[in-house]
């Protein structure tokens, strides 16, 4: 024996060298053996799966077992795989192999990428598993069943992709990552860190209040369970979102079926909700929620549900650079089904205005919008507004702009009576997103008063106008509509403070002053002509509504004046020019003057009103027109006047609900009274008499 | 003839006797007598009784109208005022009724000054157009039973109302 071997110490050495080149060797001629076996190896796991495999390399480790690189799957009829693992390893153990059996120990996957797809039977990834697991479990020589096996699954990295663009990365995906699945006789185990992300198309309606127009999530998984049959019960779930968690338990039913039922329920938690990330990010989400949430359904259309109530939140929605809605102290209850959020009973300050608010919204990239906001009656009271109610409804979509129906209505007390007001566009379409000039448009806009007396409406059309947002302010400005073949325009303005202050300024030119007067409903004695009229509104002045109106080549009913001065009937008279202004307050309407001009007739009235009525009426009419009627042709030649015109003076008194008018003296009324004989006269009077009762 | 003469007369008088006792004429004309003779307060038992004995008679307004002022004059306002309220609800329409609102405003003015009544009766006052075109006031009159007669001159700016033609009250809307 050499003296080199004579030493234990060399014997060792040489065991261990050999064995490490017996080892080598085997995975060498191992590996060579795989590689070699390759095409054979795809062929084999194609049938066995019965879904075609693609192997890019396989070799063999000592350490970590078999490697597979570039493993594909495809779903039948289609070029892109399904199923694709960059890097895996399979652990085997080593015994059962010399008694002729395979049994995984362990498999490693680094880094993979699933494409999800929806299929007829269901989603692609499903029916694959379903297929393949069936096809595994009846064939004699893998002799396979989850339920007897030991799994231990290790994923780094893998990407769940839905594909509905062909540009891959513009799709939704969920990253699990250090992804842990076990599995011992019946009881299961899954753990993974999950990360959401949906890139939102570029011209969807919401992108904008979306940061990077992504929608990013992350949160723990961790699911504990038995399998129980073909059913995976699991028996604890717990969805970890920073330092919030969600507990839940559910059942995978029929889970190696293509289309398995899903039913999970998490009991309700309170939540803090600047805790997830996407709320956080997006809206600077602050407050708490008490939630609960429950997903139920087959595989493919499983339904989310939700419920809960919010706490005190605040967010803040940006329109646009500069401009943004600052929402605080947001309570309300809150539902989630069928694609729908709901929120009802809720309560919130928008821009420190309170409001109460009602929404319906669909979870969809232009979603449908209906809300109702309203002013809580104690905010109403305390701005010394005499509403009962101030309410707005809103009801279409958003997307870019704002699109639908918007009504703002409001229910008036005036002197005791109720009085519905109403603003109706139709059709509308508000860009919020400009920064600085926000279009409004809108296809009809309907005013209206209700009393229980009358109905009273204005209709315009093709309702332009610019819009400016401040934290506290409204303003509306250019503002133009058609209607009653005239146009209007004027502006708008609305600060809400302490004392809000509502004012506007409108112009109406050519107006039709029939079909005018139709809607208005405020008399029916003025019968055409062409209006141009100015009205200014100021909520805090006395006088909140002032107006001035001109009327041009008009007629007009003027016969309650012919019947007390026994005039001819002047049922249509025509005029050249009439001229009115008048102011409202709380309590009174004041019409403060009157001008009619016409070649036979010129009225000049001016009148003040409080809660009592002082004027002067000054009437000038042609002779000629008098005498058309018998009783007054009587009168002039009692008068013996030449005139060419007449003129009467009447002093107004009274309350605005029943003027009192007294003849003034003048020329021609004291000629009559020396013509006439005092039974005539009484007659006159009495007959007028009859005429007030 | 003079039979014949006799016998219509007789008729007419059993005739008119009967509708004078069905109507209550004759009680009616005794109690105008005592309040001619100043005997104010039987005529006022007198009334009460009548009102209870004929509530059908075509005499009630005056009769009733008559209470009010004998009320009124005894400065008994509360039963005034309850009865002078219910004489404007059920005559509404009266000549009479302005006057009634008339001494009603009266007794508020001097008793109950603030009372919301004022403002409802001066705007029932006001509540009718007015056309002066010869005059510069339009007058009507009343005579209550009472032997009191009431004016009212109504003019553009005002009403004065005038009781015995002393001035009752002045009222501008």
């Amino acid at each position: 024996m050499s003296s080199f071997l004579r030493l234990r110490r060399n014997r060792i050495l040489i065991v261990v060298f050999s064995l490490l080149i017996i080892a080598i060797l085997f995975q060498a001629t191992l590996t060579y053996i795989l590689h070699k076996s390759r095409p054979k190896i795809e062929n084999y796991l194609s049938n066995a799966f019965g879904y075609r495999v693609t192997l890019k390399r396989i070799s063999f480790n000592l350490l970590e077992g078999l490697r597979l690189n570039g493993i594909s799957a495809f779903y039948p009829n289609q070029d892109r795989q399904a199923i694709y693992v960059k890097d895996a390893s399979i652990n085997i153990k080593i015994l059962p192999i010399f008694l002729g059996r395979v049994v995984v120990d362990r498999i490693k996957i680094n880094e993979a990428l699933l494409l999800v797809k929806r299929e007829e039977a269901g989603y692609n990834l499903q029916i694959m598993f379903s297929d393949i697991y069936k096809k595994i479990s009846k064939n004699p020589n893998l002799a396979f069943s989850l339920s007897t096996a030991k799994v231990n699954v290790f994923v780094k990295s893998t990407k769940l992709i839905s594909i509905d663009s062909p540009e891959l990365e513009k799709n939704m995906f969920v990253l699990l990552k250090n992804l842990r699945i076990r599995q011992r006789l019946e009881k299961f185990q899954f753990n993974s860190d999950i990360e959401f992300n949906y890139l939102l198309p570029e011209d969807s309606g919401i992108s904008r209040f979306i940061k990077d127009k992504k929608i990013r999530q992350e949160a723990k998984c961790n699911i504990q369970g038995n399998i129980e049959g073909n059913n995976l019960i699991m028996n604890s779930i717990v969805l970890s979102m920073g330092k919030e968690q969600l507990l839940g338990m559910g059942i995978n039913r029929d889970f190696i079926e293509r289309n398995p039922y899903i039913d999970i329920n998490f009991i309700p938690t309170t939540l803090s909700l600047d805790k997830i990330d996407f709320l956080r990010d997006n809206f600077d989400f602050r407050g708490t929620g008490f939630i609960s949430l429950k997903f139920m359904g087959v595989l493919d259309n499983i339904k989310t549900t939700a419920a809960g109530h919010l706490d005190n939140c605040s967010l803040e929605l940006k329109l646009s650079k500069g401009s943004s809605l600052d929402i605080r102290n947001l309570s309300a209850e809150l539902e989630y089904a069928d694609g729908q959020i709901n929120i009802r009973n809720g309560y919130m300050r928008l821009n420190d205005l309170p409001l109460n608010i009602k929404l319906k919204t669909s979870v969809s990239l232009e979603p449908r919008l209906d809300l109702t906001v309203s002013s809580p009656k104690e905010f109403l009271t305390s701005q010394n507004l005499p509403l009962d109610r101030l309410m707005t409804t809103f009801n279409g979509k958003i997307g870019k702009a704002l699109t639908g129906d918007l009504q703002i209505s409001a229910l008036y007390i005036r002197k005791g009576l109720n009085l519905d007001m109403q603003a109706y566009f139709k059709n509308m379409d508000f860009d919020y997103s400009d920064p600085q000039e926000k279009k409004f448009n809108a296809d009809t806009l309907r005013l209206s008063k209700v009393s229980p007396y009358r109905t009273q409406k204005l209709t315009f059309y093709n309702l332009e106008a610019m819009v400016y947002l401040e934290k506290n302010r409204i303003g509306i400005k250019s503002l133009k509509a058609t209607g009653y073949n005239g146009a209007v325009n004027g502006r708008i303005d609305l600060d809400i403070g302490d004392k809000s202050r509502l004012s506007f300024v409108l112009d109406g030119t050519g107006l039709d002053v029939k079909t005018l007067m139709q809607d208005v409903n405020i008399t029916d004695k003025l019968r055409s002509g062409n209006m141009l009229i100015k009205i200014t509104f100021d909520n805090r002045l006395k006088d909140f509504l002032k107006g001035r109106l001109y009327i041009k080549n008009g007629i007009a009913d003027l016969d309650t004046l012919a019947n007390i001065i026994k005039s001819p009937p002047l049922t249509n008279a025509h005029f050249d020019i009439m001229h009115t202004y008048f102011a409202i307050s709380k309590d009174i309407i004041k019409a403060r003057g009157v001008k009619l001009y016409s070649p036979d007739i010129r009225l000049n009235a001016f009148w003040d009103t409080d809660t009592k009525i002082y004027g002067i009426i000054n009437l000038k009419m042609a002779a000629s027109l008098l005498r058309q009627s018998p009783q007054f042709k009587k009168l002039l030649t009692i008068a013996k006047t030449k005139d060419p015109h007449i003129n009467f003076t009447f002093l107004a008194g009274g309350i605005p609900e029943a003027v009192r008018v007294m003849w003034l003296k003048n020329e021609f009324k004291e000629r009559i009274k020396e013509g006439l004989p005092p039974w005539i006269i009484r007659s006159i009077e009495r007959d007028l008499d009859k005429i007030t009762e | 003839m003079i039979l014949k003469n006799l016998r219509e007369l007789s008729i007419f008088i059993l005739i008119f006797t009967s509708l004078s006792c069905a109507t209550g004429g004759a009680e009616y004309r005794g109690i105008i007598r005592e309040i001619k003779r100043g005997e104010l307060d039987f005529a006022f038992l007198k009334l009460k009784d009548y009102l209870k004995e004929h509530p059908e008679s075509i005499y009630v307004p005056q009769v009733r109208f008559a209470i009010c002022e004998y009320y009124f004059q005894r400065k008994n306002y509360r039963n005034a005022i309850e009865e002078l309220y219910k004489y404007i609800v059920d005559y509404p329409e009266d000549k009479s009724a302005v006057f009634t609102q008339a001494i009603l405003y009266k007794i508020l003015l001097e008793y109950r000054d603030e009372s919301p009544l004022l403002e409802k009766l001066r705007k029932i006052f006001f509540s009718k157009y007015l056309f002066l075109v010869f005059s510069e006031a339009k007058i009507k009159h009343y005579r209550s039973i009472m032997n009191n007669t009431y004016k009212i001159v109504e003019y553009i700016d005002r009403m004065e109302f005038y009781k015995n033609n002393e001035l009752f009250f002045k009222i501008a809307p």
